[in-house]
């Protein structure tokens, strides 16, 4: 048993880290902010010296039965849901195109970013259908990653089970819009023109057939510039098999949380 | 209880320091020793809080204090009077893990990279299949043995690496399973050295105590392979399991030994808290119900309590400084409200990180406006309101000494940047560097930030890896309360666990 600290310079290798820089960059998104509590920031705005400090008062937390935090649209309904599958071509602000499929059912949402072998999988929360359980798998790294709720969250297009349906935009957002008289058709379904009222929504514009909550085209501008997407196939129901759980899709992949994930290739 | 200063009367060392030689042979004796020594003299220390900050090394808390109290302000940390610097080397790494830090400083014994409170005869995983060294006994055993109350409190899985290495042994981490049923016991595999087991055992982890076919309280699955429910087998021996928020704060002292597991893994940030379903409590609400039942049902020997916060780690490694130094903030709440709560005068309270990051707080940016000893002739938009606060996270500003005007500062190709860096991680731009203002491509999970300020940005990192790294400098130890004078120079992270046996007389 050794009782120093000596260090052994011979020791195992350690593994590199992996050079693929994770963003989760699949979705289109616009920040939310999760806001500090007030009363905590300014009790803590003290330079009292060297004084005795007093005991503070723990915080109010969120009990079971209190969800506000979590303020998700309960619309649209999932339970009716049509089953399919929308493959976009997305271009991110001049970038080069790039292409996004949703993968939806009643229970399930995935999307799917065929490029770079990234998928983000939701499955409805059992207990609070608002929320979503979410798994980002990497092929490149042959791992499925469980993300925690505070992690999907960042991203408001993905925080919710409602907004998650919709693949790039928010509920709210999409509800800010106002119907044109104009329409299109593609796939067989008529698309209506949803635009928005003021010069200060990031969300432009939807081409939206409300039956099949699914959109042909979308439009976003904010100050990092434009993003669009337009649908290029439309498959009903959702293809065979792209709605299983990822564990049961790649069963030889491992699966870890995505914060256990960030400790182990930093450490090897 | 009572409430007390931070600053109790120096007191005089009553254990000579033993030699190398000595320190060795009082390892390998039994736990008995413990005993000896108690009957040689009163310890200085009834009970014991040990703090760790994982990966809070001291450009984190030095960033924590500005982001929490201000430039000038004082984290309960600056306030701590014995103070010390602590070598983090694992026996194989010169930059450590975790489980080979904490296993350091809760047993006293140098460790590899990996490994759970056994020896550096153990390797990870024992990859040469040739068998592990004997386990190191951990504070925790000791304690026990000596007639106190245990406990561990964590924000990470309880089964995690640090929390682990208070009642586990195990030649890799990565065993969590196993060191469930090692806290648990009635089990074959129970640490017997923990007598009658952890008097309090919080944190997440719920998944590493359910069999995957089964859904615990929050509708997510267990990652047991054996069929078993650990929740209701810990109940049947006897303990008291809890797993929101609301359960915690009614516990009263009758109830203990309790189980509380308040995640199926990791508690979430406390940035992220109001998103849980079922309410998780705040590592300070942690903090002071367990040192209010561990007082409560101690009886002259006191307790020994660990409190980790445990995920200042995980956004460093995610690159999002906004988080660690929340978290941060949470553990130096969490240490002002402990030290207000006991009675320093027979409770010892360290803390110190396990390792540190590659973070830094670089640049000259300059304190916010109303706090300059002068007036600038000109500033900024930017720069003319915000708090101190808005300064260390937004783009650095600069004084321009030869105009007298603040703006922000630029690298060489005019572009600025902001003081919170790492050297490496997901924070890495690929392409060429834009003003961070304008950033909106690198956020937290697919967040697209504001600015800097947003608590999703992700600062900038220099070489691209999926994730940021651990630090290989020192960190800091503080101590407060009774026996805390040994904090001083700078100690191996095995010292550590010297300071608080002898304290407690163990
Ligand atoms: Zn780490």
């Amino acid at each position: 048993m050794r009782s120093d600290s000596e260090s052994q310079p011979e020791g195992p290798p350690r593994r590199g880290a992996a050079a693929v820089v994770l963003t989760v960059v699949i979705t289109v998104v616009i920040w939310r902010a999760l806001e500090v509590p007030g009363d905590a920031a300014s009790a803590l705005q003290r330079t009292d010296g060297l004084t005795a400090l007093e005991t503070l008062e723990p915080r109010a937390t969120p009990r079971l039965s209190e969800t506000q935090a979590f303020s998700s649209p309960a619309w649209p309904g999932a339970a009716s849901r049509p089953s399919l599958s929308a493959t976009y071509l997305r271009s991110v602000r001049g970038a080069v195109d790039e292409v996004f499929v949703l993968h939806r059912d009643a229970a399930r949402v995935s999307w799917q970013s065929p490029d770079s072998g990234r998928r983000v999988d939701f499955e409805q929360h059992g207990l609070d259908p608002r929320r979503v359980l979410s798994q980002l798998s990497v092929r490149d790294e042959g791992v499925v990653l469980d993300l925690a709720l505070g992690d999907a969250a960042s991203d408001p297009s993905a925080a919710s089970w409602a907004d998650c349906s919709l693949g790039g935009f928010t509920v709210q957002e999409l509800t800010a819009l106002r119907p044109t008289e104009a329409t299109r058709e593609a796939f067989g379904v008529e698309f209506r023109e949803l635009r928005a009222v003021g010069e200060h929504e990031a969300l432009r514009e939807v081409w939206w057939n409300a039956e099949l909550e699914v959109a042909l085209e979308w439009r976003r501008v904010d100050a990092s510039g434009e993003v669009r997407q337009v649908l290029q196939d439309l498959q009903r129901p959702a293809r065979a098999g792209e709605l299983r759980d990822p564990v049961e899709r790649h069963p030889e992949w491992r699966r870890l949380d995505f914060a256990d994930w960030l400790d182990e290739v930093s450490e090897g | 209880m009572l409430a007390r200063s931070l600053h109790p009367a120096p007191k005089s060392p009553r254990f000579s320091i033993p030699g190398r030689l000595g320190l060795t042979a009082w390892l390998a004796c039994a736990l008995p020793c413990g005993s000896f020594a108690q009957e040689a003299t009163r310890p200085e220390a009834r009970n014991a809080i040990f703090f760790v900050g994982d990966g809070m090394g001291i450009s984190t808390v030095t960033a924590a204090r500005v982001f929490s109290v201000g430039v000038d302000g004082q984290l309960a940390l600056d306030t701590m009077p014995f103070h010390a610097l602590s070598r983090t080397a694992s026996s194989d790494s010169i930059t450590a893990d975790s489980a080979a830090t904490m296993s350091a400083m809760i047993t006293g014994v140098s460790t590899n990279n990996g490994v759970i409170s056994m020896g550096a005869e153990s390797e990870p995983a024992d990859f040469n299949m040739d068998g592990d060294g004997p386990p190191a006994t951990t504070l925790f055993e000791l304690a026990k043995a000596a007639g106190k109350r245990i406990g561990v409190v964590t924000t990470t899985r309880v089964t995690h690496a640090t929390p682990a290495a208070c009642y586990a042994h195990g030649n890799h981490r990565d065993a969590e399973n196993d060191f469930a049923l090692q806290a648990l016991p009635t089990d074959a595999s129970y640490n017997p050295a923990l007598l009658g087991g952890l008097d309090l055992l919080a944190g997440g982890g719920r998944r590493q105590f359910l069999d995957a076919s089964m859904t615990d309280e929050e509708g997510e699955a267990g990652r047991r392979s054996d069929g078993r429910d650990l929740r209701a087998e810990f109940q049947a021996a006897n303990y008291e399991y809890v797993w929101n928020a609301e359960q915690w704060s009614a516990l009263g002292v009758e109830q203990l030994p309790v189980l509380a597991l308040f995640n199926s893994s990791h508690m979430e940030y406390e940035h992220d808290r109001a998103l849980d379903l079922g309410g998780e409590p705040s590592l300070v609400e942690l903090t002071l119900k367990a040192v209010e039942l561990l007082e409560a049902s101690a009886d002259d020997n006191g307790w020994l309590l660990l409190v980790e916060a445990g995920r200042i780690d995980h956004a460093h490694h995610g690159g999002n400084a906004f988080r660690a130094l929340r978290e941060t903030e949470q553990l130096d709440r969490a240490v002002e409200a402990a030290s207000a709560a006991v009675n320093l005068e027979e409770t010892l309270v360290l803390v110190t990180a396990d390792h540190s990051h590659g973070f830094v707080l670089a640049g000259y940016p300059l304190r916010p406006l109303e706090e300059l000893p002068y007036k600038p002739r000109d500033w900024d938009e930017g720069f003319a309101t915000g708090s101190a606060r808005d300064r260390l996270l937004d783009v650095a500003y600069h004084l321009n000494a030869r105009t007298g005007e603040v703006r922000a500062a630029r690298d060489a190709n005019g572009v600025p940047y902001t003081a919170l860096l790492y050297a490496s991680g997901p924070g890495s731009r690929t392409a060429a560097r834009v003003d961070p203002r304008e950033d909106k491509a690198n956020g937290w999970f697919g967040a697209e930030p504001t600015g800097p300020r947003d608590p999703n940005y992700r600062q900038e990192a220099h070489v691209p890896l999926s994730s940021e790294t651990h630090g290989g400098e020192d960190v800091s130890l503080y101590g407060v309360g009774a026996g805390s004078h040994r904090v001083r120079g700078t100690l191996s992270n095995t010292e550590i666990f010297q300071v608080m046996r002898r304290a407690l007389g163990l």
